[in-house]
């Protein structure tokens, strides 16, 4: 099951390091202060790594497929629903696959505008730097979370924009729902103010994770085919 | 037509704890929003044979197979696949170990070759056979690189039947498996299966709308129409209980016979009275009068005790009139009960 998950799921995030790729290129730049990485960091790179997320969550049990440009849409949904598995084991592993790659992908970009930007590595501490890890992890987690129950629930390919939709409206009603921002406030507010915010917003962004995983795998349990 | 009884044969959940009784359907009742899929289905299909579900389309077979198969749930009825519960997650799960499927769109892993198709799908079966395997492989001259979405669609039937084949599987639940199939691999294809059941013992369940087919291979047959079944047994027993019964009067000798005895007959033709429960031994499938002159009787039983009772019942009338009684084709069985022609 591991490896027909990661079957589905590779296309994706082919699709995902390519525009993340694009970004690192677009944004990687000698002259930029790191005032501008600071609001990169707390504003537009979050929602990039959300989207990764999202996108790499985006299908349910009857578009199941491999988001391979140009192949026509083969479901095997009733190929898998036939073999001897729960589909509690179904979606768990499919989840785990989507949520791995989504975070080593996060990782990946993280590390190459770390290597790219000198000014990035200068301001950034290295305690800031993994309290930034930690929240944007639980934030891509959280995100992928919609998305999967979104893929349980509608089952629709577009369904992706659907949980796009729906992060945007969380952090657009809830400003203080970007509580990553608190690592890059002035030193004088304080490292441990850093660390509760990190702490209680990581916290509920891995309780709504585990949350939605959970209702994403009742939705499944409970869906007829 | 004027009649149109529901048949079967009454199905005691309890036969599904019998060795005999490998699927035990009893008043299933299922609906896909406003749409009615099954309404009263029971089936009962016997260990070791080879069973064909016929019907036409949107008759309920698939959605009867995925019940089956633990993909939907009945709102109502009971079902059993080897005792076990279809209704249940955990029994649906041990009732998959040891069922080999085929979907009618034959779905398979596009992104896979051959080979690891099958190698993804032997690690879920414990009592896979290798050596059927390695046989089905290479009497359907399959490529163990080849990828499944560059398979036509006749061989990736072949594919997703030999994977359903070698799971050391009791039953085998096969919807349209040799729809897309030329006739000489369709031909194969049902010789590998009549072979598997031969040696193995396994027992099948198909859908198909190859009545040929079915007549060639299945030893039973349930039709089904408008979510229930309306028909069910042994091919052999139905050919040799079921009859048409033709009744002909005959207006020119009733026209000769007024004339000559200054009566009207023909204005006052009677009806057969004939009532599913007032056939000996039997039972009415089917009564259509095709005009005033005509009428047609389907029924199961004892059709010399059925013709019996109408010749008595008319040579009381005043009327000429001939009864008779032919053996049914399945393909003519099922246009009758499918209301398509009679």
């Amino acid at each position: 099951m591991w490896y027909k998950s990661w079957l589905e799921v590779r296309w994706r995030l082919v699709l995902m390091t390519l525009v993340n790729t694009f970004i690192v290129a677009l944004l990687v730049d000698d002259a930029v202060p790191f005032a501008a990485w600071e609001r990169r960091l707390i504003g537009n790179l979050p929602f990039l790594f959300a989207m990764n997320g999202i996108v790499l969550a985006g299908s349910g049990l009857v578009s199941q497929i491999s988001q391979r440009p140009g192949q026509v849409m083969h479901s095997s949904m009733m190929f898998i629903l036939s073999l001897p598995i729960t589909r509690q084991r179904l979606v768990l592993v499919r989840e785990a696959i989507g949520a791995l790659g989504s975070l080593v992908l996060v990782y990946l970009t993280l590390a190459a505008f770390w290597l790219a930007a000198p000014a990035l590595r200068d301001g950034v501490s290295a305690q800031q730097a993994a309290l930034y890890v930690i929240s944007i992890s639980t934030l891509v987690l959280a995100a992928y979370a919609v998305s999967a129950v979104l893929s349980a629930l509608l089952d629709q390919l577009w369904q992706t924009y659907a949980a796009m939709g729906v992060l945007a409206v969380v952090f657009g009603a809830m400003p203080s729902a970007r509580f990553w921002a608190a690592i890059f406030t002035h030193p004088a507010v304080g490292a441990a103010n850093a660390l509760n915010a990190v702490a209680v917003g990581s916290l509920a962004s891995t309780l709504v994770a585990a949350g939605l995983v959970f209702l994403s795998v009742q939705i499944v349990q409970r869906k007829q085919f | 037509m004027n009649a149109h009884a529901s048949t079967y044969r009454p199905n005691e959940l309890d036969d599904a704890d019998r060795p005999q009784t490998v699927i035990a359907l009893r008043d299933l009742h299922k609906s896909h929003g406003k749409t009615v899929a099954l309404q009263g289905l029971s089936l009962t299909v016997p260990r070791g044979t080879i069973y064909a579900l016929l019907g036409p389309n949107g008759s309920g077979k698939t959605t009867t197979l995925k019940l089956l198969l633990g993909m939907s749930r009945p709102d109502r009825g009971e079902g059993r696949v080897f005792g076990l519960r279809i209704d249940n997650e955990a029994d649906s799960v041990s009732i998959r170990s040891r069922v080999g499927f085929v979907s009618e769109t034959k779905e398979l892993f596009q992104q896979l070759d051959v080979r690891t198709t099958i190698n993804m799908v032997r690690k879920f079966y414990p009592k896979w056979q290798h050596d059927l395997e390695l046989r089905l492989l290479s009497e359907f001259a399959l490529t163990p690189t080849q990828r499944v979405s560059a398979l036509s669609k006749g061989m990736r039937a072949k594919l997703a039947l030999l994977v359903a084949c070698c799971r050391g599987a009791e039953l085998l639940i096969l919807d349209e498996p040799t729809d897309g199939l030329d006739p000489a691999s369709a031909d194969q294809l049902l010789e590998t299966l009549v072979g598997m059941v031969a040696e193995t013992g396994v027992t099948v369940l198909l859908s198909s709308h190859q009545l040929h087919e079915v007549e060639r291979i299945a030893d039973g047959v349930a039709i089904m129409h408008h979510g229930r079944v309306v028909l069910q047994g042994e091919l052999d027993e139905l050919r040799g209980e079921v009859r048409r019964i033709d009744v002909q009067f005959d207006a020119h000798a009733d026209a000769q016979s007024d004339a000559d005895h200054r009566v009207s007959a023909t204005a006052d033709i009677p009806r057969i009275r004939v009532l599913p429960n007032s056939i000996p031994d039997g039972t009415l499938l089917l009564h259509h009068s095709h005009n005033a002159h005509e009428e047609s009787l389907l029924i199961r039983g004892n059709a010399a005790a059925v013709v019996a009772t109408l010749t008595t019942q008319l040579a009381a009338t005043p009327h000429h009139f001939t009864i008779s009684a032919h053996p049914v084709p399945l393909r003519e069985l099922f246009l009758t009960l499918t209301n398509s022609s009679f």
